[in-house]
């Protein structure tokens, strides 16, 4: 079973009196250990998916199925809970809460999913150690670099091992050289730890990083490539 | 849902990150508290003040004065015709009920000497009873007892102000002071009783109410009193002793149905009640006056944590995209506005107890601090903050994460 599984969804916003079509009957599946971009315009309907995905928008009409779950039917609360569990976000301008150290940045999902205050510590030391931030723990956001910040964020999507990540135009903000520091992180989460990943991004040279592409133009999906 | 250490972490850090402006929020609820704590000690202060001149008047009293001489229609004032004499005191005795004292008494303004010092003050005539009525003690010596007054002795006891007038250090025993012309041999002297508003209360001599008759105010009357003080047995009794007394004086000095009493009765018990409701009213107004302060504090919360939601709009909606529910987020604003609230209410309790303990030091009045204000102010500004965080709490917890994660 694959692990997204998105049939037929529709979304629309009235823009004056025109119909716009952000989705327009997309489906398609991703499977567990995937590593996906999508691809496209500003526009294109890739970011109403990736809203879609990360559960924090529905689409008019359609099905969505993540890890077996049938998420359109969910209640806010159970949705809180998908995202805390299944899905760690990366977002394009990082999205740490400021004024707060990097650590209860990491420790922040745990706290919501009721992980006891110990383990909270010991899994996020973890995780900033997998991103290479162990010494940078008690730095708050504004001390650190871009890079850096971003790091921060990719440990708090994976500390409660969710097996999802969502990245929404994570290298955005970075430049050349901390992009490549970045992604090579994704590449390793993917290859080494065996999370599926969606990122979305309008640069090839990111998207060569990924396994697969998807491209989307006027809410469709016009090309699915596989590399490698 | 997350355990409440986490919570209570989370907003104590979001305050901690905005000191300043949590200072400034809790001031209107430190103000507001110790407005309450500092009203209701002076109120209180003020109400056993009151209580505790009461009971040195003496309680559940009945004063009966002779009533106001008309000459030629012009009032001479309470008491100045001589209608009560101690026949009547004795006929209340025997048949008013619920009395428990009769102290029959007279009064008048006598220079007194003691070796070349002399002092003005007010000499009464009284019997044994009066002591206890008024709530006299004694410090030195005897009292004035039944052969005192049956043989006209001339003793007297003095209260402390004229001791120290007349006597200073030396101790009044067994001396002998001149009321007018009349050599008294002291033979006990009066605890302190202190002030009662403008009159002093221990600016005064004891003589046996006989010998005053007799040999010190020389009265046309034989047996007149200028008043009659009964003590009631309750405070409930007050009102049926004070309708037998009428009774009884209006048999005794044959008043016909048409006439009108020649003679007045106050009720202290009335008396008492009046003050004591005056008091109250005044800490009620008070303590409404300090409410107010109260209320606006917590207004003041709530206009902050009003800002705060709004500015941190993108931080509620990050919270949201990593797992927070509309509940987490309700409780982490409800606990920020109940801990700025609570600790308000923490400093302003003990910003109120040093505020009150200084006023009654600076200006010598009676402050009473209790726990009840402190519990309820307390108790209040933690009401204050549930009720005026929750409105923005809920407002946070409402917000849609897409929207606030695009928020900047």
């Amino acid at each position: 079973m694959a692990l997204i599984e998105v049939k037929n969804a529709i979304k629309t916003y009235q823009m004056g009196d025109e119909l716009f079509y952000a989705m327009n009957n997309i489906s398609f599946e991703i499977e567990q250990g995937d590593f996906v971009a999508i691809m496209g315009a500003s526009g294109s309907g890739k970011s109403t998916c990736m809203n879609m995905l990360g559960t924090l928008d529905k689409p008019n009409s359609g099905e969505y199925y993540l890890d077996g779950v049938n998420v359109l039917s969910l209640t806010q609360d159970e949705l809180s809970d998908i995202r805390n569990n299944k899905i760690g976000f990366v977002f394009q301008g990082f999205n740490l809460i400021s004024r707060t150290s990097a650590i209860d940045n990491v420790m922040m999902p745990m706290i919501y999913k009721g992980i006891p205050e110990e383990e909270r510590f010991e899994r996020a030391r973890q995780a900033l150690k997998i991103v290479g931030l162990e010494k940078k723990e008690n730095n708050l956001p504004s001390q650190m670099s871009g890079g850096q910040q971003q790091r921060v964020a990719i440990a708090r999507a994976i500390v409660n091992d969710a097996p999802l990540i969502l990245a929404d135009e994570p290298t955005g903000n970075l430049d050349t050289k901390t992009s490549i520091d970045v992604m090579e992180f994704f590449v390793n989460l993917n290859e080494k730890f065996g999370k599926t990943i969606v990122l979305v991004t309008h640069e090839p040279d990111i998207a060569e990083y990924t396994k697969r592409t998807l491209r989307f133009k006027d809410g469709k999906i016009i090309e699915d490539i596989r590399k490698k | 849902m997350i355990d409440f250490k986490s919570t209570l972490k989370i907003a104590l850090n979001s305050l901690k990150v905005n000191k300043m402006r949590s200072a400034l929020t809790s001031l209107g609820i430190i103000i507001g508290v110790a407005a309450v704590i500092v009203m209701l000690a002076i109120g209180e202060g003020a109400n056993k003040q009151v209580q505790a001149n009461m009971e040195s008047m003496g309680s559940n009293l009945l004063t009966i004065r002779s009533a106001t001489a008309k000459t030629g229609g012009v009032s001479m004032g309470m008491g100045t015709k001589p209608t009560l004499s101690i026949k009547d005191a004795e006929a209340i005795k025997k048949t008013a009920r619920g009395i428990e004292a009769v102290a029959p008494l007279m009064s008048s303004s006598k220079q007194v000497m003691y070796g070349n010092q002399n002092w003005s003050t007010t000499v009464y005539g009284i019997t044994t009873p009066y002591l206890y009525v008024k709530n006299y003690e004694m410090e030195l010596g005897r009292p004035i007892n039944k052969d005192d007054d049956n043989n006209a002795s001339k003793v007297c006891l003095i209260g402390k102000t004229v001791e120290r007038e007349l006597f200073g250090d030396v101790n009044p025993i067994d001396k002998t002071i001149r009321i007018g012309n009349v050599p008294f041999r002291i033979i006990g002297t009066l605890k302190g009783k202190g002030q009662m508003g403008p009159m002093d209360q221990d600016d005064l001599i004891f003589i046996p109410l006989s010998t005053a008759q007799r040999k010190v105010f020389g009265t046309d009357f034989p047996g007149a009193v200028s008043q009659i003080i009964v003590k009631a047995s309750s405070i409930e009794e007050t009102n049926i002793a004070q309708t037998d007394i009428k009774d009884i004086l209006r048999r005794r000095h044959n008043l016909g149905k048409t006439q009108e009493n020649d003679f007045e009765i106050r009720n202290s018990a009335e008396f008492q009640e009046k003050m004591k409701s005056t008091v109250q009213t005044f800490a009620i107004l008070l303590a409404s006056i300090a409410s107010v302060s109260l209320l606006v504090g917590g207004i003041g919360i709530m206009n902050i944590m009003l800002v705060s939601v709004t500015e941190r709009t993108k931080e509620i909606g990050i919270r949201m995209a990593i797992g927070a529910r509309a509940m987490d987020i309700r409780m982490q604003f409800l606990i920020e506005a109940l801990v700025l609230s609570l600790l308000g209410g923490l400093i302003g309790v003990l910003t109120g107890i040093g505020i009150a303990l200084f006023i009654g030091i600076a200006f010598k009045t009676n402050v009473v601090i209790s726990l009840a204000p402190i519990l309820l102010s307390f108790g209040f500004s933690g009401l204050v903050g549930i009720g005026f965080g929750y409105y923005p709490a809920y407002k946070a917890s409402l917000l849609n994460p897409i929207d606030a994660l695009r928020y900047e």
